[in-house]
């Protein structure tokens, strides 16, 4: 295999962005980090490859006589390295269709492994990463009618939204009700008119929502690129979703 | 059994980690071990809805191995139990890319979406408002070179194929009119002018010689009604699946596998190989799908999740099995590697051995053969499409 596809699925991928907290104790360090999936809220697999990426990766593989982008993670297949970010994608897209057949339920904030055949987990992960036209949308996890993946947990109410520096910052009456019990919480911004509809979300790009941060019990920020823009009063609703994480999904760091 | 398996040792303890490990690592060598039946030969999870790179067996292994750190680290997260993550060796992180975001953005941006040297220099002249002649930095030159050393090319800028006829493929042409009419041999042969064309437009049933529509689909009704069931699968496709393939609702979807002795006797088998029959709801015939192309000639393996029998893009055409590395069925037939029951063949073949082992210019149906094989080896040949709808009395 590859070396740096060896290092990547052996090792996590860290971002000590925003939230790393760094402690000294004696002569050891901790550093609580979060750490998440890259995309913390879909099921989506990553495989997807846009269409200039695809354009080019096809011309290859034709020129290898190959009708695989990628059939070996060996050093014989050299030509076929996508770089160890997009083996890290592979890996979170595997380990989720893992999650998601194993696990009871919709497989969120849950430990129980689920009852059912090895044959039917074996058709869940499968049909995670499945194309999208092959998925079998009437079981797990792409169940329609909202009882799938995507299923909404609750609407809330915006009534003031403005934008800092690429954050979006919501306050909500009444308040959101999104315990900081979790940190696995997303949102859909489905506002009315105006200005307030630069901070929607797209459910075509993200069909769970963006990530959320909750701030306290009337407010919550998300990203959100666009200009600065002072508190809006807005009308409209949004979608409470649930992505991945749990009760607590801080990855703990220790030097000694 | 492990199936070989190198589980990682779990730094987490606990019982719902303890459980959810048992349970990964029994899925996971349950799909490794079911994984010829239910997804590379069983119709109901074909090889081909899967993303890339999920098509292949032993690169799923490898993501399922080390995926079990990742998914027990979140089960014990969830489980909310005290103590410790693990320690990790951040000394082998993985590499970071020597060039910064920005770094990156400026050099993939302007050297454009071409694949010739002189293209992307001119691209990256344009783009960076050089003047001619181009100076690029040695760092670009060093990255061209190894580009194209590697040789990565755009189908679209491929030699066009010579796209006429031989005077020997022409008088066979000739001579198709003397065919048995009873065969389909003329529907063959109508089917290789257009493929040794270089005409990938879809076969239809209007494409047909005269009168050759209801026998083909008489000698198809009578394979569907009579022929052993093991030749016969049926497709658990979805409403939208069957919509691919021009079948309604009510229809139903069949794989038929024509290298048998019910295929020849019925003409079918070199018409067709393999093909999807689609039937009504009263079990008649009405249409046929398949793609016409050779493991001796030019294959194509659709990439863009189209079915058998609609256009295609032409990056999609490829070298036959034969010229590519096969294993051997016990019939001899070249099938992809790693297929069970079969054996390694030497590599790939070389194409001149092919065309004389397996063709020959003058005897019975190897005429195709041969004249396939011959035209590979000038570096001609286009699969056709091939979507013939039946009317039913």
């Amino acid at each position: 295999m590859l070396t740096s596809y060896s290092l990547a699925l052996k090792h996590l991928s860290l971002n000590t962005g925003a939230g790393v907290t760094n402690i000294s104790i004696g002569s050891s360090l901790t550093i609580f980090d979060m750490q998440n999936f890259n995309d913390p809220m879909n099921i989506i697999p990553s495989s997807e490859l846009n269409s200039s990426c695809s354009r080019y990766m096809i011309g290859r593989s034709s020129a290898f006589e190959d009708n695989q982008y990628i059939t070996s993670l060996d050093l014989e297949s050299p030509y076929h390295d996508v770089g160890y970010g997009k083996i890290q994608e592979y890996l979170e897209d595997v380990t989720k269709a893992m999650l998601l057949a194993i696990l009871d339920g919709d497989s969120k904030r849950t430990t129980t492994v689920g009852i059912g055949s090895s044959y039917a987990k074996r058709k869940i992960f499968y049909n995670t990463l499945y194309k999208e036209r092959y998925r079998d949308k009437t079981i797990k996890p792409w169940v329609n009618s909202g009882i799938g993946w995507t299923a909404t947990h609750s609407i809330v109410n915006p009534v003031f939204v403005s934008r800092t520096s690429n954050i979006a910052i919501v306050t909500t009456s009444p308040a959101h009700g999104m315990t900081t019990a979790y940190d696995d919480w997303g949102i859909v911004m489905n506002l009315n008119t105006g200005i307030a509809t630069s901070f929607n979300i797209s459910t075509s790009t993200y069909p769970n929502g963006v990530p959320i941060k909750i701030v306290d019990a009337n407010t919550f920020t998300y990203t959100n690129v666009g200009i600065n823009t002072t508190a809006t009063a807005v009308t409209g609703t949004a979608d409470v979703k649930v992505g991945w994480g749990g009760t607590s999904i801080n990855l703990h760091l220790y030097f000694t | 059994m492990s199936y070989n398996f190198d589980w990682p040792e779990i730094p987490f303890t606990g019982a719902e980690v303890t459980a959810f490990v048992n349970a990964y690592k029994g899925l996971a060598e349950s799909i490794y071990e079911n994984w010829f039946d239910e997804v590379e030969y069983d119709s109901e999870y074909h090889t081909s809805y899967l993303e890339n790179p999920f098509t292949n067996r032993e690169v799923i292994k490898e993501l399922l191995t080390y995926g079990l750190i990742y998914a027990s680290f979140i089960i014990k997260q969830r489980s909310g139990g005290g103590g410790p993550g693990t320690n990790f060796d951040l000394s082998a992180s993985p590499y970071r890319p020597q060039l910064s975001d920005a770094e990156k953005t400026y050099v993939i941006g302007n050297l454009g979406c071409v694949f010739t040297p002189e293209a992307m220099k001119s691209a990256w002249q344009r783009k960076t408002g050089g003047t001619a002649p181009p100076r690029l930095s040695d760092a670009v030159e060093d990255l061209l070179d190894d580009l194209f050393n590697n040789g990565p090319t755009d189908p679209e800028t491929q030699p066009p194929q010579d796209c006429n006829l031989t005077a020997r493929e022409a008088i066979y042409d000739g001579l198709v009119p003397l065919l048995p009419f009873t065969t389909f041999l003329r529907s063959k042969a109508a089917l290789l002018k257009r493929y040794l064309t270089c005409d990938n437009s879809v076969f239809t049933e209007d494409d047909l010689p005269a009168g050759q529509a209801n026998s083909m689909r008489d000698a198809l009704q009578d394979f569907s009604d009579h022929a052993p069931d093991q030749y016969k699968t049926p497709l658990n496709l979805t409403t939208e699946q069957k919509a691919q393939y021009g079948a309604g609702p009510t229809d139903t979807v069949w794989r038929y596998d024509f290298y048998n002795p019910a295929g020849e006797s019925r003409n079918l088998r070199t018409l067709f190989g393999v093909a999807v029959v689609i039937k009504n709801s009263s079990g008649q015939v009405i249409g046929v799908r398949d793609d016409f192309d050779f493991v001796y000639g030019k294959e194509l393996n659709r990439t863009d999740g189209s079915v058998a029998g609609t256009p295609y893009q032409s990056s999609d055409v490829g070298n036959g099995l034969y010229y590519k590395d096969h294993w051997l069925d016990l019939d001899k037939q070249p099938v992809p590697v790693g297929t069970p029951g079969a054996t390694p063949s030497n590599g790939p073949g070389n194409p001149q051995d092919i065309r004389d082992k397996n063709t020959n210019p003058i005897a019975g149906d190897e005429v195709g053969r041969w004249t396939v094989a011959t035209a590979y080896e000038n570096g001609r040949g286009t699969p056709v499409p091939i979507s013939i709808n039946f009317t039913n009395p």
